[in-house]
Protein backbone atom coordinates (compact mmCIF):
# COMPACT_ATOMS: atom_id res chain seq x y z
CA UNK A 1 0.00 0.00 0.00
CA UNK A 2 1.07 3.45 -0.95
CA UNK A 3 1.51 5.75 1.87
CA UNK A 4 4.03 8.14 1.18
CA UNK A 5 1.90 10.50 1.84
CA UNK A 6 0.90 10.16 5.44
CA UNK A 7 4.10 9.18 6.38
CA UNK A 8 5.50 12.97 7.21
CA UNK A 9 2.36 12.98 9.34
CA UNK A 10 3.22 9.87 11.22
CA UNK A 11 6.92 10.44 11.81
CA UNK A 12 5.37 14.01 13.02
CA UNK A 13 3.51 12.30 15.30
CA UNK A 14 6.23 9.66 16.39
CA UNK A 15 8.59 13.09 17.18
CA UNK A 16 5.99 14.54 19.20
CA UNK A 17 6.57 11.91 21.61
CA UNK A 18 10.17 12.69 22.03
CA UNK A 19 13.14 13.10 19.83
CA UNK A 20 15.13 9.77 18.39
CA UNK A 21 16.71 8.98 15.62
CA UNK A 22 15.53 7.06 12.14
CA UNK A 23 15.35 3.53 12.80
CA UNK A 24 13.52 3.76 16.12
CA UNK A 25 10.97 6.15 14.19
CA UNK A 26 11.12 3.00 11.83
CA UNK A 27 10.32 0.67 14.43
CA UNK A 28 7.79 2.79 16.35
CA UNK A 29 5.68 3.43 13.07
CA UNK A 30 5.86 -0.85 12.39
CA UNK A 31 4.78 -1.63 15.73
CA UNK A 32 2.01 0.84 16.51
CA UNK A 33 0.51 -0.56 13.35
CA UNK A 34 1.10 -3.80 13.97
CA UNK A 35 3.05 -4.66 11.37
CA UNK A 36 0.79 -2.58 8.72
CA UNK A 37 3.61 0.53 8.11
CA UNK A 38 6.62 -1.01 7.25
CA UNK A 39 8.69 2.11 6.67
CA UNK A 40 11.80 1.64 4.64
CA UNK A 41 15.15 3.35 4.90
CA UNK A 42 15.34 4.35 1.39
CA UNK A 43 11.85 6.14 1.72
CA UNK A 44 12.48 7.21 5.43
CA UNK A 45 15.48 9.45 5.53
CA UNK A 46 14.41 11.30 2.40
CA UNK A 47 11.49 12.34 4.31
CA UNK A 48 13.28 13.14 7.45
CA UNK A 49 15.57 15.67 5.45
CA UNK A 50 12.42 17.45 3.53
CA UNK A 51 10.80 17.85 7.16
CA UNK A 52 13.90 19.25 8.28
CA UNK A 53 14.71 21.43 5.51
CA UNK A 54 10.70 22.85 6.01
CA UNK A 55 11.98 23.61 9.09
CA UNK A 56 9.10 21.75 11.31
CA UNK A 57 12.22 19.26 12.62
CA UNK A 58 15.71 19.63 13.74
CA UNK A 59 18.75 17.47 14.32
CA UNK A 60 21.75 17.01 16.33
CA UNK A 61 24.50 13.78 17.12
CA UNK A 62 24.64 11.72 20.17
CA UNK A 63 26.12 8.50 20.12
CA UNK A 64 23.99 5.31 20.96
CA UNK A 65 25.70 1.92 21.54
CA UNK A 66 28.93 3.30 20.71
CA UNK A 67 27.70 4.41 17.13
CA UNK A 68 27.23 8.05 16.15
CA UNK A 69 23.52 8.61 15.55
CA UNK A 70 21.52 11.57 14.36
CA UNK A 71 18.21 12.35 16.53
CA UNK A 72 15.90 13.94 15.39
CA UNK A 73 13.10 16.45 17.27
CA UNK A 74 9.89 18.84 16.55
CA UNK A 75 10.68 22.46 16.21
CA UNK A 76 7.89 24.48 17.20
CA UNK A 77 6.62 25.09 13.87
CA UNK A 78 6.57 21.25 13.58
CA UNK A 79 4.42 21.18 17.12
CA UNK A 80 1.99 24.04 15.32
CA UNK A 81 1.80 21.83 11.67
CA UNK A 82 1.04 18.67 13.44
CA UNK A 83 -1.94 19.89 15.19
CA UNK A 84 -3.05 21.43 12.09
CA UNK A 85 -1.88 17.92 9.84
CA UNK A 86 -3.98 15.91 12.81
CA UNK A 87 -7.46 17.79 12.37
CA UNK A 88 -7.00 17.80 8.32
CA UNK A 89 -6.84 14.34 9.28
CA UNK A 90 -9.47 13.42 11.12
CA UNK A 91 -11.95 15.74 9.09
CA UNK A 92 -10.76 13.77 5.96
CA UNK A 93 -10.85 10.44 7.55
CA UNK A 94 -13.91 10.71 8.88
CA UNK A 95 -16.03 12.40 5.52
CA UNK A 96 -14.57 9.39 3.41
CA UNK A 97 -15.70 6.78 6.45
CA UNK A 98 -19.11 8.75 6.13
CA UNK A 99 -18.89 8.28 2.61
CA UNK A 100 -18.33 4.72 2.69
CA UNK A 101 -20.94 3.71 4.90
CA UNK A 102 -23.74 5.55 2.89
CA UNK A 103 -22.88 3.59 0.31
CA UNK A 104 -23.11 -0.09 2.02
CA UNK B 1 32.07 5.32 2.90
CA UNK B 2 33.57 2.44 5.18
CA UNK B 3 35.40 -0.41 3.38
CA UNK B 4 34.22 -3.08 6.12
CA UNK B 5 30.78 -2.28 4.52
CA UNK B 6 29.06 -6.21 3.25
CA UNK B 7 29.26 -5.81 -0.83
CA UNK B 8 25.63 -5.85 -1.29
CA UNK B 9 24.96 -2.99 1.67
CA UNK B 10 27.84 -1.23 -0.67
CA UNK B 11 26.00 -2.26 -3.76
CA UNK B 12 22.90 -0.71 -2.44
CA UNK B 13 24.19 3.04 -1.12
CA UNK B 14 26.35 3.05 -4.94
CA UNK B 15 23.00 2.21 -6.68
CA UNK B 16 20.75 4.78 -4.45
CA UNK B 17 23.06 7.70 -3.91
CA UNK B 18 25.49 7.59 -6.44
CA UNK B 19 24.79 10.64 -8.32
CA UNK B 20 24.43 12.93 -5.22
CA UNK B 21 26.76 15.76 -4.60
CA UNK B 22 29.74 14.58 -2.34
CA UNK B 23 28.58 16.25 1.15
CA UNK B 24 25.67 15.01 0.44
CA UNK B 25 26.19 11.75 0.08
CA UNK B 26 28.23 10.81 2.56
CA UNK B 27 25.16 12.17 5.30
CA UNK B 28 22.74 10.21 3.95
CA UNK B 29 25.01 6.96 3.38
CA UNK B 30 26.15 7.62 6.99
CA UNK B 31 22.53 7.16 8.08
CA UNK B 32 21.58 4.28 6.27
CA UNK B 33 24.56 2.83 6.88
CA UNK B 34 23.63 3.58 10.87
CA UNK B 35 20.14 2.06 10.34
CA UNK B 36 21.40 -1.09 8.37
CA UNK B 37 23.79 -1.34 11.83
CA UNK B 38 20.72 -1.07 14.37
CA UNK B 39 18.58 -3.32 11.86
CA UNK B 40 21.22 -5.72 12.04
CA UNK B 41 21.81 -5.80 15.57
CA UNK B 42 17.67 -6.43 16.20
CA UNK B 43 17.90 -9.09 14.13
CA UNK B 44 20.96 -11.02 16.14
CA UNK B 45 19.49 -10.30 19.06
CA UNK B 46 16.00 -12.00 18.05
CA UNK B 47 17.98 -15.21 17.31
CA UNK B 48 18.48 -14.89 13.42
CA UNK B 49 21.92 -16.30 12.15
CA UNK B 50 24.28 -13.81 10.80
CA UNK B 51 23.38 -14.16 7.18
CA UNK B 52 19.43 -14.30 8.15
CA UNK B 53 20.18 -11.05 10.19
CA UNK B 54 22.03 -9.63 7.17
CA UNK B 55 19.05 -10.45 4.65
CA UNK B 56 16.68 -8.77 7.60
CA UNK B 57 18.81 -5.39 7.67
CA UNK B 58 18.70 -5.45 3.91
CA UNK B 59 15.07 -6.06 3.92
CA UNK B 60 14.87 -2.73 6.29
CA UNK B 61 16.80 -0.43 4.00
CA UNK B 62 14.19 -1.35 1.03
CA UNK B 63 14.03 -1.95 -2.99
CA UNK B 64 17.17 -0.04 -4.01
CA UNK B 65 15.31 1.16 -6.99
CA UNK B 66 12.05 2.81 -5.53
CA UNK B 67 14.53 4.01 -2.73
CA UNK B 68 16.85 5.53 -5.96
CA UNK B 69 13.65 7.22 -6.77
CA UNK B 70 12.51 8.93 -3.66
CA UNK B 71 16.36 10.02 -3.38
CA UNK B 72 16.59 11.59 -6.67
CA UNK B 73 12.89 13.40 -5.98
CA UNK B 74 13.90 14.99 -2.79
CA UNK B 75 17.80 15.68 -3.19
CA UNK B 76 18.26 16.75 -7.11
CA UNK B 77 15.39 18.85 -7.18
CA UNK B 78 18.14 21.87 -7.53
CA UNK B 79 19.24 20.10 -10.88
CA UNK B 80 15.88 20.33 -12.37
CA UNK B 81 15.24 23.93 -11.41
CA UNK B 82 18.45 24.79 -12.70
CA UNK B 83 17.78 23.60 -15.87
CA UNK B 84 14.22 24.83 -15.99
CA UNK B 85 15.43 28.21 -15.22
CA UNK B 86 17.93 27.92 -18.38
CA UNK B 87 15.31 26.53 -20.45
CA UNK B 88 13.14 29.57 -19.25
CA UNK B 89 15.54 32.27 -20.52
CA UNK B 90 15.90 30.35 -23.44
CA UNK B 91 13.20 32.68 -24.98
CA UNK B 92 14.08 35.99 -24.07
CA UNK B 93 17.73 35.25 -25.63
CA UNK B 94 16.47 34.59 -28.96
CA UNK B 95 14.37 37.47 -29.05
CA UNK B 96 16.93 39.49 -27.49
CA UNK B 97 19.74 38.17 -30.61
CA UNK B 98 16.87 38.88 -33.17
CA UNK B 99 16.66 42.30 -31.75
CA UNK B 100 20.24 42.87 -31.82
CA UNK B 101 20.74 41.46 -35.25
CA UNK B 102 17.92 43.42 -36.09
CA UNK B 103 16.93 40.09 -38.68
CA UNK B 104 13.40 40.68 -40.57
CA UNK B 105 10.62 39.04 -39.36
CA UNK B 106 9.85 36.59 -41.81
CA UNK B 107 7.89 33.22 -41.27
CA UNK B 108 10.65 30.86 -40.47
CA UNK B 109 11.25 33.08 -37.59
CA UNK B 110 7.44 32.64 -37.01
CA UNK B 111 7.93 29.23 -36.64
CA UNK B 112 11.14 28.84 -34.77
CA UNK B 113 9.61 31.23 -32.06
CA UNK B 114 6.54 29.43 -31.62
CA UNK B 115 8.87 26.67 -30.99
CA UNK B 116 10.82 27.72 -28.97
CA UNK B 117 7.86 28.83 -26.75
CA UNK B 118 6.44 25.86 -27.20
CA UNK B 119 9.57 23.47 -25.82
CA UNK B 120 9.77 25.94 -23.06
CA UNK B 121 6.81 26.14 -21.78
CA UNK B 122 6.36 21.91 -22.27
CA UNK B 123 9.70 21.61 -20.30
CA UNK B 124 8.54 24.35 -17.57
CA UNK B 125 5.21 22.67 -16.89
CA UNK B 126 6.58 19.44 -16.35
CA UNK B 127 8.98 20.68 -13.70
CA UNK B 128 6.32 22.53 -12.13
CA UNK B 129 4.51 19.60 -11.73
CA UNK B 130 7.99 18.16 -9.76
CA UNK B 131 7.61 21.50 -7.55
CA UNK B 132 3.94 20.75 -6.72
CA UNK B 133 5.14 18.49 -4.54
CA UNK B 134 7.68 20.20 -1.60
CA UNK B 135 6.95 24.00 -2.57
CA UNK B 136 4.18 25.41 -4.59
CA UNK B 137 0.66 23.80 -5.98
CA UNK B 138 0.93 24.28 -9.57
CA UNK B 139 -2.07 21.59 -10.26
CA UNK B 140 -4.70 24.95 -10.88
CA UNK B 141 -2.98 25.71 -14.18
CA UNK B 142 -1.64 22.72 -15.31
CA UNK B 143 -4.87 22.23 -18.23
CA UNK B 144 -4.66 25.57 -18.93
CA UNK B 145 -0.71 25.29 -19.61
CA UNK B 146 -1.55 22.37 -21.42
CA UNK B 147 -3.75 24.25 -23.90
CA UNK B 148 -1.50 26.86 -23.85
CA UNK B 149 0.69 24.58 -25.22
CA UNK B 150 -1.46 22.66 -27.67
CA UNK B 151 -2.46 26.29 -28.96
CA UNK B 152 1.73 27.06 -29.73
CA UNK B 153 1.93 24.12 -31.34
CA UNK B 154 -1.08 24.11 -34.09
CA UNK B 155 0.42 27.08 -34.92
CA UNK B 156 3.75 26.36 -35.45
CA UNK B 157 2.42 23.56 -37.35
CA UNK B 158 0.30 25.41 -39.36
CA UNK B 159 3.00 28.02 -39.83
CA UNK B 160 5.54 25.76 -41.37
CA UNK B 161 2.42 24.18 -44.01
CA UNK B 162 1.66 27.54 -44.83
CA UNK B 163 5.55 28.42 -45.49
CA UNK B 164 5.58 25.24 -47.69
CA UNK B 165 2.81 25.79 -49.32
CA UNK B 166 3.95 29.41 -50.07
CA UNK B 167 7.97 28.38 -51.17
CA UNK B 168 6.43 26.15 -53.37
CA UNK B 169 3.57 27.47 -55.11
CA UNK B 170 3.86 31.40 -54.55
CA UNK B 171 0.88 33.56 -53.71
CA UNK B 172 0.10 34.05 -57.29
CA UNK B 173 -0.14 30.04 -57.32
CA UNK B 174 -3.14 29.88 -55.10
CA UNK B 175 -6.76 30.91 -55.73
CA UNK B 176 -7.89 33.72 -53.36
CA UNK B 177 -10.57 31.37 -51.45
CA UNK B 178 -7.25 28.77 -50.16
CA UNK B 179 -5.68 32.33 -49.09
CA UNK B 180 -8.82 33.66 -47.16
CA UNK B 181 -9.29 29.92 -45.63
CA UNK B 182 -5.12 30.11 -44.50
CA UNK B 183 -5.46 33.75 -43.34
CA UNK B 184 -8.76 32.59 -41.51
CA UNK B 185 -6.56 29.77 -40.02
CA UNK B 186 -3.74 31.92 -38.94
CA UNK B 187 -6.33 34.64 -37.57
CA UNK B 188 -7.89 31.45 -35.38
CA UNK B 189 -4.29 30.24 -34.19
CA UNK B 190 -3.94 33.92 -33.27
CA UNK B 191 -6.89 34.41 -30.89
CA UNK B 192 -6.07 30.77 -29.52
CA UNK B 193 -2.74 31.59 -28.45
CA UNK B 194 -4.21 34.76 -26.58
CA UNK B 195 -7.50 33.42 -25.44
CA UNK B 196 -5.34 30.50 -23.76
CA UNK B 197 -2.81 32.86 -22.92
CA UNK B 198 -5.06 35.13 -20.76
CA UNK B 199 -6.86 31.54 -19.37
CA UNK B 200 -3.00 30.92 -17.74
CA UNK B 201 -2.82 34.37 -16.62
CA UNK B 202 -6.10 34.83 -14.86
CA UNK B 203 -5.31 30.82 -13.30
CA UNK B 204 -1.92 32.02 -12.34
CA UNK B 205 -3.49 35.08 -9.91
CA UNK B 206 -5.29 32.83 -8.46
CA UNK B 207 -1.97 31.50 -6.86
CA UNK B 208 -0.48 34.78 -5.46
CA UNK B 209 -1.41 33.85 -2.01
CA UNK B 210 1.54 31.35 -2.14
CA UNK B 211 3.87 32.36 -4.79
CA UNK B 212 5.20 35.77 -4.68
CA UNK B 213 5.84 36.06 -8.46
CA UNK B 214 1.97 34.82 -9.20
CA UNK B 215 1.01 38.46 -10.03
CA UNK B 216 3.94 39.34 -12.08
CA UNK B 217 3.19 36.32 -14.39
CA UNK B 218 -0.45 36.41 -14.03
CA UNK B 219 0.31 40.05 -15.77
CA UNK B 220 2.57 39.00 -18.38
CA UNK B 221 0.24 36.62 -19.81
CA UNK B 222 -2.55 38.68 -19.85
CA UNK B 223 -0.93 41.53 -21.82
CA UNK B 224 0.59 38.71 -24.00
CA UNK B 225 -3.05 36.91 -24.31
CA UNK B 226 -4.41 40.37 -24.84
CA UNK B 227 -1.77 41.68 -27.50
CA UNK B 228 -2.33 38.32 -29.62
CA UNK B 229 -5.91 39.00 -30.11
CA UNK B 230 -5.67 42.66 -30.50
CA UNK B 231 -3.31 41.73 -33.32
CA UNK B 232 -5.45 39.58 -35.07
CA UNK B 233 -8.30 42.01 -34.32
CA UNK B 234 -5.80 44.62 -36.66
CA UNK B 235 -5.43 41.41 -38.90
CA UNK B 236 -9.10 41.54 -39.69
CA UNK B 237 -10.91 44.85 -39.63
CA UNK B 238 -7.78 47.35 -40.07
CA UNK B 239 -4.57 45.27 -42.33
CA UNK B 240 -2.34 47.58 -40.74
CA UNK B 241 1.03 46.20 -41.20
CA UNK B 242 2.78 48.54 -39.12
CA UNK B 243 0.36 48.85 -36.49
CA UNK B 244 0.69 45.38 -36.63
CA UNK B 245 4.46 45.20 -36.34
CA UNK B 246 4.51 47.35 -33.67
CA UNK B 247 2.14 45.60 -31.56
CA UNK B 248 4.37 42.33 -32.41
CA UNK B 249 7.03 43.86 -31.17
CA UNK B 250 5.42 44.54 -28.31
CA UNK B 251 4.02 41.22 -27.40
CA UNK B 252 7.77 39.97 -27.85
CA UNK B 253 9.05 42.56 -25.25
CA UNK B 254 5.92 40.98 -22.75
CA UNK B 255 7.23 37.50 -23.78
CA UNK B 256 10.92 38.28 -22.58
CA UNK B 257 9.52 39.42 -19.21
CA UNK B 258 7.31 36.58 -18.42
CA UNK B 259 9.86 33.88 -19.25
CA UNK B 260 12.45 35.59 -17.26
CA UNK B 261 10.01 36.22 -14.46
CA UNK B 262 9.66 31.95 -14.99
CA UNK B 263 13.18 31.72 -14.80
CA UNK B 264 13.02 34.10 -11.42
CA UNK B 265 10.83 31.81 -9.98
CA UNK B 266 12.56 28.21 -10.70
CA UNK B 267 15.74 30.24 -9.17
CA UNK B 268 13.60 30.90 -5.83
CA UNK B 269 12.47 27.36 -5.93
CA UNK B 270 15.95 26.09 -6.65
CA UNK B 271 17.59 28.30 -3.39
CA UNK B 272 14.81 26.62 -1.48
CA UNK B 273 15.56 23.46 -2.30
CA UNK B 274 18.82 22.89 -1.68
CA UNK B 275 19.80 20.71 1.20
CA UNK B 276 23.00 20.65 4.08
CA UNK B 277 23.83 18.73 6.58
CA UNK B 278 25.33 20.35 9.92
Amino acid sequence: MNFRGSLPLMVLYVLSKGSNHGYRIAQHIESESDGFFNVKAGTLYPTLHSLEKQGVIDSYKDVENGREVRYYRLTSDGKKQLDTSLTEWDGHVSAVNRVLRSLK
Amino acid sequence: MSTTLPPDLRHWLEHTTGDLPDDLREAVCDEIITHYWFALDDALRAGKTSEQAHLAAMIALGDPSASRRMMQMTYRATHRYLRAAMVALVTPLIYGLVWVGDSALDGWWLFTSDLVIMVTLVVMLIHLKVMMSNLFSFEDITREARWTTIAYVCSALFTAFWLILLNRYGTFGMNRATVRVLWIITLSGQVAIGGTSIWLGLRTLRLRKRLSAAVALASGHILVGSLFIIGAGINLFFRNFTLYRQLEIATEGIFMLVFAFWAVVFMQALRQSKFSFS
